[in-house]
């Protein structure tokens, strides 16, 4: 959650300042009057609003990762649960002091007015859902491009010595590998992927509010995860998919479209989170690994001839620090 | 191995039974209400009302308080539209924004893809300022009842029809230096709402009044205040306790009550006059779920507020009568506000002959000026907010072994001035 909001506060600090003063806007910025004046800058500068999109997503991943890496410091000495606690109480104060420090991402209302990069594509045959369409390619673009990324690296010798450090990590010491920088590895490169998350979420949002980045938010996606299947990559994305599924399908709007109109005395939205908890209840306690179990590090045959039980073992060039 | 398979192969047999029944459920649930008779015949020209009022978070114990005012104007429109033979109805669909600007706009995207052209809410400003953008780029009209900050005015396809918080800190403002007051410890959540009235009102007192201003800004997150309460203290005591200091309490219910129950108990704020935002005028104050010492010390503090609630008149009786009647139980005093916010939605949709935000939104204001409901009149200015308002003064009493908000008088826009009932 802190990371995911480090890569918001980045692209909403980027939007408002830059983009305020190219708008030729001199008063404050954070405001809807500065809004609208981005707003209207950006649809009149495809260039302008694509290129400060794509800066805010490397500024967003770098400042992510350089956030992980200073918190892989506490956990040298922290292992699980108190990493775990420690990266929450983290993340909590620095929501409370952007939430407190007004000028420097708006306080409690926030920043107003961050454009949607192809808020551009408009016109009077054009459907606004165009541009929508347009930034949802380029999330799941992104979301692909990570998901092959996270993919190849866990099958990796680096995934395999992840695992190793995970599973024990007094073992993976005694064997010469070097878990602290592991760790300061991995949570940098998870991390600057938060960071880019959180810089999507601000273009998607418009906003960035700091309320909004509330240790429920990591709760969820601890959800997601659980729901699919800790440890493999469509554990965590079936997770996520089905649980927003649920999520939506279920919502008043959704079904308004198929022509109910919910007028019960109960009312429909606490039903759905009593429905969306037992879920989760269920889940945890029927299949306590997630819907897709972790699997076997799936090894591909190297291309130098040796076999790959031997190049699962790591014998040979290693990538592993 | 064989029997630990055998049970995860039961195990998920069950999950599955459960999955299953859970879908049927929700099937079964969804079909009943979809193929059962509405009463309406064929020819019926059905338009919806988006209702994005949050029933959960920091509006858990307000908001459905609030969503029930709007669901009221929608049904009586019904009963009045059935009752003239028209063949007009207005269908309702209710989100849960939780009370954040995340929520918001998730639950307005849906409403949006709906296809609702007009949503009565968000609540908070912090939510109204996140779904603007998203109101107008697909141009569909959003009616707030209760966001109150200055810094969303802006000609855009938002209407608030509560008045801003530079109207309250101006009433607030006037009475205490009508009072005498020229001390003032401010205790505020540190949210929007929090920070609008505290601002504003530190602005208008030091500067135009001269007087001096404390704030103790306390998190709304956590669930102790004693160290908020402390510092309270501690500034209202450099101030002194004579009738020159008050505190300002700038609350909502279950935070509110929370510090009223630990100033109670300290001796220098059991001292001093006690004033309360427009929020601490909600019913939990002082039914029968509050604390009796709490609401003794709002007696013995003679708590004094302001809303910006109109003079008693048949309009409001009925809508309170109404509103008793239909759901057992007393508005709160946003509800009001609600209800004219659906009353105006439908008032405007009927007025455009179309359901489209465009049309809504070039209407809603000629709507307003001729529209006088629970909460008053509704004329806009040039950013379709609410233009006026006076202020009722009340303060909380005991008669008997029961407790009220009983009025006292009116801060008035057009004079700054207060008249005394």
């Amino acid at each position: 959650m802190f990371f995911y909001s480090i890569g918001a506060y980045v692209a909403g600090i980027l939007i408002a300042n830059v983009l305020s003063v190219l708008a030729g806007w001199t008063g404050e910025p954070f405001g809807a009057p500065a809004a609208r004046a981005r707003f209207e800058y950006a649809v009149a500068n495809p260039g302008v609003i694509l290129g400060l999109f794509l800066g805010a997503l490397v500024l967003g991943g770098f400042a992510g990762g350089a956030f992980g890496l200073l918190a892989s410091f506490p956990a040298l000495r922290l292992r699980g649960d108190f990493l775990a606690i420690t990266l929450i109480a983290v993340g909590e104060v620095s929501r409370v002091f952007v939430h407190a420090y007004e000028p420097l991402a708006g306080g409690a209302i926030g920043i107003l007015g961050v454009p949607n990069p192809f808020v551009w594509i408009s016109g009077p045959d054009i459907p606004v859902t165009a541009q929508r369409l347009a930034y949802t390619a380029v999330v799941l673009g992104i979301m692909v491009l990570c998901l092959l990324y996270a993919e190849r690296l866990s099958n990796a010798p680096f995934g395999r010595l992840l695992k190793s450090v995970r599973d024990d990590e007094l073992v993976a010491d005694v064997l010469g590998k070097r878990t602290r920088r592991v760790k300061g590895t991995v949570l940098m490169i998870g991390n600057a992927m938060a960071g880019v998350a959180g810089v999507l979420y601000a273009f998607h949002a418009q906003s960035i509010v700091a309320g909004d980045y509330i240790p429920q938010v990591t709760f969820l996606v601890l959800a997601m995860v659980l729901l699919g299947g800790a440890a493999n990559h469509r554990g965590a994305l079936l997770g996520a998919f089905v649980l927003t599924i649920v999520d939506r399908f279920t919502q008043p709007p959704v079904l308004a479209i198929a022509g109910i109109f919910w007028d019960s005395p109960i009312d429909l939205n606490y039903l759905r989170y009593i429905a969306i908890g037992l879920l989760l209840i269920l889940v945890l306690m029927f299949r306590p690994k997630g819907l897709i179990p972790e699997g076997p590090v799936r090894t591909p045959k190297p291309r130098d001839g040796r076999s790959a039980g031997a190049a699962a073992a790591g014998e040979g060039p290693s990538l592993t620090p | 191995m064989a029997e630990a398979g055998g049970t995860a192969k039961s195990s998920s047999k069950i999950l599955l039974a459960v999955l299953v029944a859970l879908v049927v459920v929700f099937a079964g649930t969804t079909a009943y209400f979809a193929l059962r008779p509405t009463g309406t015949g064929g020819g019926t020209v059905t338009y919806v009302i988006g209702v994005e009022i949050a029933v959960s978070g920091p509006y858990a114990a307000d908001g459905p308080l609030r969503r029930d005012g709007a669901f009221l104007a929608i049904d009586q429109m019904n009963a009045q539209l059935q009752a003239a033979g028209s063949n007009i109805r207005f269908e309702r669909i209710h989100v849960d924004s939780a009370g954040t600007a995340s929520g918001a706009i998730a639950q307005f995207e849906a409403l949006v893809a709906a296809g609702v052209q007009v949503v009565v809410g968000p609540l908070s400003s912090a939510e109204v300022g996140a779904i603007a953008p998203l109101a107008d780029t697909n141009r569909v009209v959003s009616i707030s009842p209760s966001a109150t900050a200055p810094r969303l005015a802006l000609d855009d396809f938002v209407f608030r029809v509560a008045p801003n918080d530079a109207f309250q800190a101006r009433a607030v403002t006037t009475l205490l230096d009508e009072l005498g007051v020229s001390n003032v410890a401010i205790m505020a959540r540190d949210d929007d709402y929090g920070r609008g009235i505290a601002n504003l009102t530190e602005n208008i007192v030091e500067t135009e009044y001269g007087g001096a201003v404390e704030r103790v800004m306390y998190s709304t997150s956590t669930p102790d205040y004693s160290a908020d309460i402390g510092v309270l203290s501690d500034r209202v005591d450099t101030f002194g306790t004579g009738a020159d200091t008050a505190v300002l309490l700038v609350a909502f219910e279950d935070d509110g009550i929370a510090i009223l129950n630990l100033a109670r108990q300290d001796a220098t704020l059991s001292a001093v006059r006690w004033f309360g935002s427009e929020s601490v005028r909600r019913p939990r104050f002082i039914d029968a779920s509050a604390p009796q010492e709490v609401k003794d010390f709002l007696v013995d503090r003679n708590l004094t507020g302001f809303f910006p609630s109109a003079a008693s008149s048949p309009v409001v009786d009925k809508f309170e009568t109404d509103y008793q009647a239909a759901f057992g139980r007393a508005p709160s005093p946003y509800a009001y506000y609600s209800y004219d916010a659906a009353m105006l939605a439908m008032l405007s949709i009927l007025r455009a002959g179309v359901y489209d935000g465009d049309a809504i939104r070039s209407v809603l204001p000629e709507v307003g000026r001729t529209y006088v409901g629970a909460s008053g009149h509704k004329i806009f200015d040039q950013y379709g907010d609410y233009a006026a308002a006076d202020y009722r003064i009340w303060h909380v009493t005991l008669d008997g072994t029961t407790y009220a908000f009983t009025e006292t008088g009116t801060w008035l826009y057009a004079t700054d001035t207060i008249a005394w009932d």
